[in-house]
């Protein structure tokens, strides 16, 4: 299954791309925590990905939740508003 | 990207300077005696470091629903009227307004309440990033400093 994941701030800087195809296999269904293992070993964001969280569809995924196709992906880091 | 015509909450996000004197008047309402305007702005010095400006940036769909369900909760804990939230991003210069937050209430234990909840609320769960630009060299904030 192929996912698109946004990428803000310092994850789009490191990784010199606001948004990054990755592959996941369709079994076991993909989950919130598999994405964020596999952008894990992107070199440019492995020091990043453990302090952000999963966005999917505009909210805060626990690891465990489940990954559609069509699904708006973001990778957030830890956030600095206000 | 505004929310729509919102009967208790406003919130917009975007590069626009950020109009507080307006944004007091978006939650004006008959059974309000009391409003509270916050709003946060750019210091010249951080850290010891001098800024030479800000750059703020958010994922801006997220950000806006985020934002209305922290001033749509503040409120109905409270009991505040109308709260409107805007946050600018891009570039800020020292002194410029990064975010307000303007609330009315009947009175003013709820206002000053649901003001300090939302902005709270905001600085530690929305989706805007926030970056410190220094004469030599720059960084991602962290944290929400008080």
């Amino acid at each position: 299954m192929r996912l698109e994941v946004l990428l803000f701030a310092e994850a789009r800087e490191r990784a010199g791309t606001d948004r990054l195809a990755i592959e996941l296999p369709d079994e076991p269904a993909p989950t919130a925590g598999a994405v964020l293992e596999t952008l894990a070993r992107q070199p440019e964001l492995a020091e990043l990905v453990p302090r952000c969280r999963l966005a999917v569809a505009h909210r805060l995924a626990a690891g465990s939740d489940p990954v559609q196709p069509g699904d708006e992906l973001a990778l957030i880091p830890p956030v600095g508003g206000g | 990207m505004d929310d729509g015509p919102s009967e208790r909450c406003w919130v917009h996000i975007g590069p626009e300077p950020i109009d507080a004197a307006g944004l007091l008047a978006r939650v004006a309402d008959r059974d309000a005696g009391a409003q509270v305007l916050f709003t946060g702005t750019v210091r010249a010095r951080t850290g010891g470091r001098a800024v030479r400006h800000l750059e703020y940036e958010a994922y801006v769909p997220m950000a806006q629903a985020q934002c209305r369900e922290i001033a749509e909760a503040s409120c109905a804990r409270h009991g505040a009227c109308r709260m409107a939230i805007a946050h600018r991003t891009g570039r800020l210069a020292i002194g410029e307004i990064a975010v307000a937050i303007a609330v009315s209430a009947p009175h003013r234990a709820e206002a000053y309440a649901a003001s300090r909840e939302a902005i709270e609320a905001l600085k530690h769960e929305v989706a805007i990033w926030k970056r410190e630009v220094f004469t030599d060299g720059s960084r991602w904030v962290y944290g929400c400093g008080s």
